[in-house]
């Protein structure tokens, strides 16, 4: 309510403006070319990284300085700390970077954004950009026409530069014309009071344009029409760099933990340095006038000086928040603790993880296990087994043999809570994932991640179906009958502890491979069971009624092994894709695996008669 | 040796093919590797079981990787005839 308030007052000033000034037309329309480029520019990178940013940003963020030295970078490039913090925020929302790297993308960030004043300051504003902008927006056109993506990529980013280039041409004449009208720099205000007040205006600025860039556009066009004072413009330099922080937290206030952790990072980052910046700025001043006179930056050229202190006073901040960053970490740590989660809720299905393709599997490979973590826990019971026997060392055969009694379980409603809620959860992100552009190995990877959802479920299923007879029939008084169920109930104790074995280990020393054995156990227990059910008919130890009952429960107990040795599959995927095409040219076929049960058969046959 | 290895590198750089070749035969050594050590183990770990049950599960599970090995060497031979031809 409060933002469509915000934008109806906004909506108001802008038609009033242009209603009072036809210069104020030709600024506003600058700005929203400027936004519009930028926005395409965006769109053009996003068509490029399909992976490429991601796989650099999980590779250089081991270190501190790789992870500063990779925010500068990518901002440089992209024109955007937004883009790179709303990434970072994603990585760290699904936990595929530590927060103190994020927190060291962000501090990179904020320097590789002063890039954007040096180039509208050096070249923007001296030179004709709009004849440079004209030719650029024609070929950006044809590229986008192109059906290849590169292509469509390539038109976005000529689209944005020259976009950018018409922004910065209109506001230019825009102001121009302005200063002939109205002198802003009359309302100029000295000292700390002028220091403050221009922050708050620079905040509010960025805060309403989502931009600092375009910020920096109008305040250094302003500067170059003397609209606004120097010491104004430094103010609002400033606050620009806070209203960047504010938009961030905006993003990372709608995050899971990891996210608002760093969104909290960036604002005290971004608060710490503009706090600093004030306290100091005449001594930054003075910085700025001798750094000058050593680049050669002419004394009169109140533009590149805007653009040194923007980044002499981020330069600072990083200099001052880079020993602490381990210690902010362990705060934010400390401080921000999650709100304890109901296992049916998803932890990492926010929008923020849907940023890029690699966060958005990240995120649902982690809410996959968490919801394989509930199923674990609700098949434990149902087998009448406590988690912490299956996942312990005690012998499970005593452990089946010696239970009591069955363990009462209403399993729709467990299903209902803690299984249902989360798999819809998963699934309705996953059709919004696919509705990204993704690149074809992910869409796939995405499938076989909702496969795997649904084997889960399956699974789960299948338990409610055996339950009903193990509650009556587990600890029966037959012992021909306790003994089946009991090799049901060891059967898939063992299962589920291997699995559990395969998910905790290294990743490095496990592969999917493992599976093949638990298949292939999976059958011959299968057949196993039923042949000694069989025999147990033939010796009048088992009413056919009662045998029938164990040959269906035998069926659901295949059928759950079946399910979760598929869903182990997707949870121990390997990252890479090579690895991912071996594991799969290594991994036995079903009839490989009958063949080797076959001949195992027959040796054990083969031994007996001997 | 060095030569070669140095062209089927530079190859890899500008064929996609063939460095989407190379990274499989990479991975499916590094596979083979670790099967290779995964039935060192079992085996060491068969010598100690006394339990009837158990050492038919782990000879069941030596049995599975020797026949995933088996496969990783047929494939890996085929991709390297691949590469040379």
């Amino acid at each position: 309510m409060a933002r469509r308030l915000l934008l109806f007052v906004i909506f108001m000033l802008l038609g009033y403006g242009f209603w009072l000034s036809p210069d104020f037309k030709e600024i506003a329309a600058g700005i929203a070319l400027f936004l519009f480029g930028m926005m395409c520019l965006e769109d053009g990178f996003k068509a490029f990284t399909g992976g490429t940013l991601e796989i650099l940003l999980r590779r250089s963020t081991n270190r501190l300085w790789n992870s500063i030295l990779f925010g500068i970078s990518s901002t440089t490039l992209m024109q955007s700390s937004t883009l790179v913090s709303l990434i970072t925020i994603s990585f760290v929302s699904a936990e595929m970077i530590t927060l103190a790297a994020g927190i060291g993308i962000i501090m990179g960030a904020n320097l590789g954004t002063t890039t954007g004043a040096w180039l509208i300051a050096g070249l923007g504003l001296r030179v004709d950009i709009a004849a440079y902008a004209m030719p650029i927006l024609v070929f950006g056109v044809v590229f986008l026409l192109q059906k290849s993506k590169p292509m469509k990529g390539i038109g976005y980013l000529l689209l944005g530069i020259g976009f950018l280039f018409l922004g910065i041409h209109y506001m230019k004449e825009g102001f121009d014309a302005f200063q002939a009208r109205f002198d802003l720099a009359a309302y100029a205000v000295s000292g700390l009071p002028g220091v403050l007040l221009f922050t708050l205006i620079g905040m509010a600025m960025t805060v309403v344009m989502q931009s600092s860039h375009a910020t920096l556009l109008i305040i250094i066009t302003a500067l170059a029409t003397g609209q606004v004072s120097y010491e104004n413009a430094l103010a609002l330099a400033i606050g620009a760099n806070l209203g960047s922080a504010m938009t961030t937290a905006l993003g990372g206030m709608s995050s899971n933990l990891g996210g608002k952790r760093l969104a909290v990072a960036h604002v005290l980052f971004n608060i710490m340095t503009a706090s600093v910046a004030i306290l100091l700025i005449e001594q930054m001043i003075w910085s700025v006038e001798v750094l000058s006179r050593l680049l050669g930056i002419g004394d009169d050229n109140l533009l590149l000086k805007l653009a040194l202190f923007h980044t002499l006073f981020n330069l600072l901040g990083v200099i001052l928040l880079a020993p602490f960053v381990r210690q902010l970490e362990t705060l934010l740590l400390r401080y921000i603790k999650p709100v304890q989660a109901s296992r049916e809720q998803p932890l990492y299905l926010n929008p923020q993880t849907l940023g890029t393709a690699a966060t958005a599997v990240g995120a649902v490979k982690k809410e996959l296990a968490r919801l394989y973590e509930n199923a674990f826990g609700l098949l434990a019971h149902g087998l009448s087994l406590r988690r912490a026997v299956i996942t312990s060392e005690q012998s499970l055969t005593e452990a089946v043999k010696n239970t009591r009694r069955i363990m009462p379980l209403d399993l729709q409603d467990v299903y209902e809570t803690q299984i249902k809620h989360l798999h819809s959860d998963i699934v309705a992100y996953i059709s919004e994932a696919q509705g990204m552009e993704l690149p074809e190995h992910i869409a796939n990877e995405l499938y076989t991640l909702r496969q795997a959802s649904q084997d889960i479920v399956d699974a789960v299923k299948g338990m409610k179906h055996l339950h009903k007879n193990l509650s009556r029939h587990g600890v029966s008084t037959n012992p021909a009958v306790r003994e089946r169920y009991d090799a049901i109930r060891l059967q898939l104790a063992k299962l589920l502890r291997e699995i559990e074995q395969l998910r905790t280990q290294e990743p490095d020393a496990v592969t999917n491979l493992s599976l093949d054995a638990l298949k292939l156990s999976l059958r011959t227990n299968s057949q196993a069971n039923i042949s000694a059910v069989d025999e147990m008919i033939r010796s009048r130890r088992l009413s056919p009624h009662i045998a029938t009952s164990l040959m269906n429960d035998e069926g659901y107990a295949q059928w759950i092994g079946e399910n979760l040795i598929d869903a182990a599959h997707a949870l121990l995927l390997p990252e890479n894709r090579a690895e991912q095409t071996a594991e799969m040219y290594l991994a036995l076929s079903e009839q490989e695996i009958a063949e080797i049960a076959q001949d195992q058969a027959d040796r054990s046959e083969l031994a007996s008669r001997s | 040796m060095k030569t070669k290895h140095l062209l089927a590198k530079l190859n890899a750089l500008v064929n996609t093919q063939a460095s989407i070749q190379q990274e499989e035969i990479r991975s499916i050594k590094k596979l083979l590797k670790k099967l290779k050590q995964k039935e060192r183990d079992l085996r060491k770990k068969l010598e100690h079981h006394k339990d009837e049950d158990e050492r038919a599960e782990i000879a069941t599970k030596i049995e599975v990787i020797y026949a995933q090995r088996m496969k990783g060497v047929e494939r890996l031979r085929a991709l390297i005839n691949e590469a040379k031809e």
